[in-house]
């Protein structure tokens, strides 16, 4: 039966997003990271409350939550600010690779190696799907049946802070591979990243000729390419998600501030050139919001399924969030321009979280791809 | 639960209207619109099969406990897209109450309700009509100008109407008038005109730029006498609730679950179009090159464009079922639809280029499919109306 209708246990869990978001991670946006404590503090009371392992599987010591569930989640936490969440310690978006790999002797000496308490933070890049244009980017030769990396990966999230990477590519015979690099601390090179999510630990490495030993290489050939499309369709949901959220926070301060803001003798909300953003926003949003839900409901299903709603998902996400932290900095005027108001950084942080998540207009020209080369029943979904 | 499931009865109702759009209304489509009438036989044998115009209710109430969950809303939006998809000028010319019937569901007395929805039988096409736009009031339905003077045993009303759906035909039209204009809002009052009362006329049909195959008609109220039972609620309703406005009031629930429906019906016809193109994508362009770059690209957008609209609408459907307030929810997907279903139809237009000039079922649905970025309240309005709930929480009113 069509519900829009959350469980007990999920509103449970939105309720104590919510708090953090709004209480603990908001007040944060000022603060500097560097002189202060109170972000240890903050991600030390979400790791007790279990909101760093919403996606990992048990066995890695996660709650294992459905997608539906933490889509609510992520929204609720982003609303507070994206680019905190963005640095969160631990598996990263590697926690969806994770929830896929089979279980075998590798997985089970990657597992180990993670559980560790020194490895603590993973960085993860699909380096065939990271829309890298440059032709120095990343790949594997393989010499005497030894792959060896060459090249520079694209700016990864969390690559400042990992002590593990693992990279997802095809090999110079076509083959996909999905392999770890330990303590890839020697390979990093960084990025002079002023546009946003500057708090993410976005960083890039540099390969020449690093032998990868074979018990790093976690998967070949067809069973890599299942595992990176499906772990890939999960990131893109649970990314969305953060998106929808940031957007909301930039809708509701947009429609606070327009809503007390005065000229021409008038609250500015009571100019329809004004109300009207708010409400495309508001619509925007919302439409974004539903096609995730689709999304995440149907990837909890099946996840091969879901993967053409991810992108879909992932798409109108990207969407919805660069046109509302737009709109809020041009809501607030020249207010939204300044730094000591929190949504010209949100409108940075936005472009930020597209480039490294997939380019828009690129997501929608391989979704456009799969419609039409595959059937046009998704349209009644 | 989040869920996107359909239900047993939602999956048949989608199954049977999807049939019958699929080989009963789309094959005559053209042929309706150069007529622009749609054939008796064929109205006729939908009303025996029991394929109405029927725009679902608001159920008031909420839901209680062992009771079955109302899914009226839901299931007429999935019927209305599905029959929209088929032709959106015959689905709006089935018989049945259409958008009379929502105002007669919530506001209407047992005895009305009994009187005036029990006519609709198989024995033989009826409809029902809704009045609310004049020449000088269309968005703003607090300045219509329809006078309804009280008499002795009921009311004379003056007045016109016009671009009302199925108006000509209707058995009964819901006719919204006011007693006093200097009363604003409270003084409107929702009566029951029904055909053949002394004083009512339709004079005119108009000829539109799409949904040719629609009676869209002006009424004219000309010391038209309505007698007391006629008054939608009776007098009560109106002594009750005089502070409310109560029957602006009515008009604006109307909407909370007609705005559903339409935008439905926009969706319906934005998939037809995007199906048709795909469909010609897929079997005539090669593929590669700019123009393939170009037609997966806007392939891609209507179709998340749809299926977004599409949830929108769901969510006001469901809200409507369970007793919820839902008139941002019902003017989000109106104005998404609205607006989302005309790109789609010009993007696929654009794709297909010249071809869509020669008969084309695409270039039809471009000229059907503007009226609803326009009826059941503009696009503008709808951005009103969200507008006010999302500054509503700061005590504004815009």
């Amino acid at each position: 039966m069509i519900s829009f209708q959350p469980t007990e246990e999920e509103l449970a869990f939105i309720e104590i997003a919510r708090d953090l978001a709004r209480q603990k991670i908001r007040p944060l946006i000022h603060e500097k990271k560097e002189i202060t404590d109170k972000y240890d503090r903050v991600i030390l009371q979400m790791k007790e409350l279990g909101i760093l392992q919403l996606e990992l599987p048990e066995k890695w010591g996660g709650l294992e939550l459905p997608l539906v569930t933490q889509v609510q989640i992520l929204q609720e936490l982003a609303y507070g600010d994206l680019d905190f969440v963005q640095s969160l310690p631990g598996a990263g978006d590697a926690a969806s690779l994770f929830r896929i790999l089979p279980e075998n002797e590798r997985s089970k000496e990657l597992r180990e190696k993670f559980l560790t308490e020194e490895m603590n933070t993973v960085a993860y890049i699909d380096i065939d799907r990271s829309y890298h244009s440059v032709k120095t980017s990343l790949h594997l030769g393989v010499e005497n049946l030894r792959p060896i990396l060459n090249g520079k990966t694209p700016p990864v999230r969390l690559g400042e802070t990992c002590n593990l990477l693992i990279i997802g590519l095809s090999d110079s015979t076509g083959n996909k591979q999905l392999c770890y690099v330990d303590d890839p601390g020697e390979y990093k090179i960084p990025v002079d990243n002023r546009l946003g999510l500057n708090h993410a630990n976005v960083a890039a490495f540099h390969f020449e000729e690093v032998e990868i030993p074979p018990e790093q290489v976690i998967a070949s050939g067809k069973e890599a390419e299942i595992i990176l499309a499906q772990a890939r369709a999960r990131i893109q949901i649970l990314q969305a998600a953060k998106e929808i959220g940031l957007a909301r926070a930039a809708l509701d301060y947009a429609t606070e501030y327009t809503a007390t803001r005065k000229a021409f003798g008038r609250h500015i909300a009571q100019f329809q050139g004004v109300s009207f953003q708010i409400a495309e926003m508001a619509i925007e949003i919302q439409a974004a919001n539903h096609l995730l839900l689709v999304a995440a409901v149907t990837g909890d299903q099946n996840i091969s399924q879901a993967l053409p709603l991810a992108l879909r998902g992932l798409n109108r996400a990207h969407r919805a969030l660069r046109f509302a932290t737009d709109r809020a900095v041009q809501l607030l005027g020249g207010h939204g321009y300044i730094r000591e108001f929190p949504v010209e950084k949100w409108m940075r942080d936005a472009q930020a979280q597209v480039l490294l998540y997939g380019r828009e207009k690129e997501l929608l020209h391989e979704y456009g791809e799969w419609l039409v080369n595959n059937h046009k029943e998704v349209a009644r979904l | 639960m989040i869920s996107f499931k359909l239900s047993e009865r939602q999956k048949q109702m989608q199954e049977m209207t999807r049939y019958i759009a699929e080989y009963e209304i789309r094959p005559i489509a053209l042929a309706a619109e150069q007529m622009k009438r749609v054939p008796d036989d064929f109205l006729e044998r939908m009303n025996q099969m029991g394929i109405h115009l029927n725009t679902a209710s608001f159920n008031r109430e909420k839901k209680k406990k062992g009771r079955k969950e109302n899914e009226a809303n839901r299931l007429g939006v999935i019927a209305m897209e599905e029959l929209a998809w088929g032709d959106a000028a015959i689905a709006l010319s089935l018989p049945g109450p259409g958008l009379g019937g929502p105002p007669i569901m919530t506001s209407g007395t047992p005895e009305q309700k009994e009187r005036f929805l029990s006519i609709f039988t198989p024995d033989e096409p009826k409809w029902g009509a809704y009045a609310v736009t004049e020449p000088e009031a269309g968005s703003d339905v607090s300045g219509i100008r329809t006078i309804a003077r009280k008499v002795d045993g009921g009311y004379v009303l003056n007045g016109q109407k016009i671009f009302i759906t199925n108006g000509k035909r209707a058995s009964w039209v819901v006719v919204f008038a006011t007693v006093d204009p200097k009363l604003g809002r409270s003084g409107h009052r929702a009566f029951v005109v029904e055909k053949g009362m002394e004083g009512f006329s339709t004079p005119k049909i108009v000829d539109k730029m799409g949904l040719r195959a629609n009676e869209t008609a002006e009424l004219v109220f000309s010391d038209c006498f309505v007698p007391d039972e006629n008054l939608l609620g009776g007098e009560e309703l109106y002594e009750k609730r005089v502070s409310n406005s109560s029957g602006f009031q009515v008009a604006m629930k109307t909407f909370d679950s007609t705005r559903p429906i339409v935008a439905a019906m926009a969706i319906g016809i934005a998939r037809a179009a995007y199906e048709y193109t795909l469909d010609i994508v897929q079997k005539e362009f090669p593929k590669h090159g700019r123009l393939y770059s170009v037609a997966v690209e806007l392939l891609a957008e209507a179709e998340q464009d749809i299926a977004a609209s599409r949830l929108l609408t769901w969510e006001a459907a469901w809200k409507a079922d369970l007793g919820l307030e839902n008139a941002k929810e019902a003017a989000m997907c109106k104005a998404l639809a609205g607006q989302m279903a005309l790109k789609v139809c010009s993007n696929c237009l654009e794709i297909l280029g010249p071809l869509g000039l020669d008969g084309n079922l695409v270039e039809k649905w471009f000229r059907d499919v503007k009226v609803f970025d326009i009826f059941e309240g503009t696009n503008e309005i709808q951005h009103l109306v969200i507008a006010r709930r999302q500054y509503a929480p700061y005590g504004l009113k815009v």
